[in-house]
This record gives C-alpha cells, structure tokens and sequence, in this order.
C-alpha cells in the first residue's frame, strides 16, 4: 500500500506526465481510496496549468539573428589564435638560432682546446701519456744537438738547456 | 588575399548548409575552421536558447547578451565536445549555466532587483493601493518562481516552460536523472503551495515562504 508521503511526491511528477507507468498505475489506485491525495492531485493539475497561460509572447517577439554579431568575434578569435601560434614561433625559433650559433661556435674552437683522444687512438699504456708527451713537438723546435749549442750565457746555462732537451 | 587554409576550406571542408546536415558533422567541421558550418549551428539553436535564457533573466537585451556570449564559449571550447553525443543539451547547459553563474553574481551585488532596467523588476508603485494589482498573471507567476530556491526552479522553468524531458536536463544540469525527477516534484508541490497562498491571502506578503537563502 502506497504511502501518502510517497503518493504527494508521485502526484507532482504524475501531473506533468513524468512518472512511469507502474508507479503511475500504483499512484492511480492509491488516489481513488485517498480523498486527501485526491485533492492534493487535483489541486496540483490546476496550479501547473498556470505555466501554460504565460510567456505567451515569446515566440511572437521579433527575432534578428545573433549570427552577425558571433562571426565578427569569431574572426576576431581565430585572428588572435593565429598571432598567438606565430608570436610561439618567434622565441623558438630566436633559441633555436641561438643554440645552432653555440653549437658552431663551440665546434670551431675546437681543434684550440685541448686535444680529443678518441678510443681507437689511445695509446696501450695510457697511462704514459702526460704533458711532457703532448709537447714533445714544440720540444724537439728548440732542441739542439751536442755540437749546435747556442754560444750563449755560461756553461751552467749550458748544462742546464742540455738537461731540458733530454727526452 | 586568400590564403591557402582559406583556399582549401572553401574547396573541400564546407558542407552545404541544409537542415540534413547533423549537429555532430556541423561541429567537426566547424574544428576544421569552417565558419558557415558554426554559422549554421547558432541559426538552429539562438532562437530557442535565447527564449530559455530569457525565462530566467526576464529581459530581452540581457538574454541576447548571454546568448551571444554562450556560443562565444561554445566555439572555444569546441574541441572537447563529444561528437558521439547531442550537441542541443551541451549548449544548453553551457548557456544555463552561463546563466545561473550571472544571477549569483548580481544576487551577491545585491542590485538585481534594486537597479534592473527591467520594468518588472522593479520595486511596485507605492500610489497603487495592493500592488498586486499592477501585477498581471506573467509577473505573479515568476514572483512566485523568484520565492523558490534555485535548483528547484531551474528544473521547474526547465520542465514546465520550456518543455525539455527530465533526461535532458540531467545532461544540462549534470545531474543523475533521478536527481532532477525529486527536484521536480519537490519544485513542483512547493510552488503549488506557494501559490495558493498567494492567491488565498489578502495582504500578499509571503516573505516568510522565501526559499532563497535555503541555497
């Protein structure tokens, strides 16, 4: 047995022909033994037909078109979307630019760093390579045999060149 | 000059505009930048949603205002529409709530009521001796509305003026279909219970029966 509690609230929905059929068959059994659910019902059908009587004008009112309006800021939209995409494209590409310059500028300075020993070149016993061995050009320019001793300063000067141009 | 996107839309991606044509294929290629494809869609909605936003704001300027600035959005945010969906109630629901956001925010200011060109919303004559009597039955009815607390009334206006079935104002609303179903009849007994007392009573002061603050 349906209560009324349940039945007002069914009513509502049963008034605007929004309750499914179950309930609504349920709901019309329970109204036809309810007086006061009878009146409620009766009471409700007579207030929703109040929304039927208004706004009536709405539909007649003279309608112009918000298209005009809409597509000029459409455009406007699409416009600015488009300078946002490109002013993206301006700083990437400036840092693009920029780490190129880096990368040449790095590359040509290279062969005045200090030089790359690549791994197919390293000598077997590494650990021998030292400074002495890197200079060992520069230090053959201004060695001098026993015979083309440069004639100047005094013999210890002398001994001295001779024990720098030992290898 | 035209340039070559331009060029290629006006070969390929406009669809010629015929009621055939469906929201879902109007909106893709309206993605693809097809401005008649969107031109199109606000022909077949602006009418109707401009009618849905005036039942709350009750005053044509603003509603066209509020129509105008829901389709702005609309076209902004469409790339997250779901195409496999309908596209009326994902308008819709961005307009009411459009809509909705606008009424919170002068109800905050507190000038709705106090500073609105709209002749209906203003304060009664006071030479009038029951101002009721300057009221005709549109007036009586949405000050009746204006007493019932939002969700309620949303879903009433929603149901009852504008005739969309509970399952589309549950997509509107975001709302489980049961949900809006007991806000309905909910909405449905208490302005009934409003307005017989309203007719019934002489004085006509039910402010006591505001549900406005309830929210």
């Amino acid at each position: 047995m349906m209560k009324c509690r349940q039945a007002r609230s069914d009513i509502a929905l049963f008034v605007g022909n929004d309750l499914q059929e179950p309930s609504a068959r349920e709901l019309e059994q329970h109204v036809t033994k309810c007086p006061e659910c009878a009146d409620h019902l009766a009471r409700l059908r007579q207030t929703i037909q109040v929304f039927d009587q208004i706004d009536a004008g709405l539909d007649a009112a003279p309608h112009k078109s918000l298209w005009p309006g809409i597509e000029r800021q459409v455009r406007h939209m699409r416009l600015a979307a488009q300078q946002g995409r490109f002013n993206g494209w301006v700083p990437a590409m400036a840092i693009a630019a920029a780490c190129l310059m880096i990368a040449y500028v790095s590359d040509v300075s290279l062969p005045y760093s200090r030089p790359i020993v690549r791994p197919s070149e390293t000598p077997v016993n590494a650990s021998h390579v030292d400074a002495n061995d890197l200079y060992s050009g520069e230090r053959q320019r201004f060695s001098f045999g026993p015979d083309e001793l440069p004639a100047i300063g005094d013999d210890a000067s002398r001994e001295k060149s001779e024990s720098q141009s030992e290898p | 000059m035209i340039s070559m996107t331009e060029q290629r839309l006006q070969t390929s991606d406009v669809l010629p505009m015929s009621s055939n044509v469906s929201d879902a294929r109007l909106v893709e290629s309206a993605r693809r930048g097809d401005q008649n494809a969107f031109g199109e869609l606000v022909r077949r909605y602006e009418h109707r949603l401009q009618r849905v936003i005036l039942r709350f704001v009750r005053d044509g300027e603003l509603a066209e205002d509020l129509a105008q600035e829901t389709f702005l959005r609309v076209f902004e945010r469409l790339e997250q529409f779901d195409t496999s969906r309908r596209f009326g109630p994902w308008l819709f629901r961005i307009g009411v709530n459009l809509t909705l956001d606008y009424l919170r925010k002068c109800k905050r200011r507190g000038r709705w009521s106090l500073f609105s060109e709209n002749a209906e919303d203003r304060m009664p004559d006071p030479g009038t001796s029951d101002p009721r009597e300057a009221l005709d039955l549109n007036q009586e009815v949405h000050a009746v509305l204006g007493q019932i607390a939002e969700k309620y009334r949303t879903v009433l206006i929603l149901r009852d003026l504008e005739n969309f079935s509970t399952s589309e104002i549950s997509s509107m609303l975001n709302r489980k279909e049961a949900t809006i179903r007991w806000r309905l009849a909910e909405a449905r007994n208490r302005f009934a219970r409003l307005w017989s007392k309203r007719q019934q009573t002489d004085d006509g002061i039910v402010g006591s029966e505001n549900e406005n603050d309830e929210m």
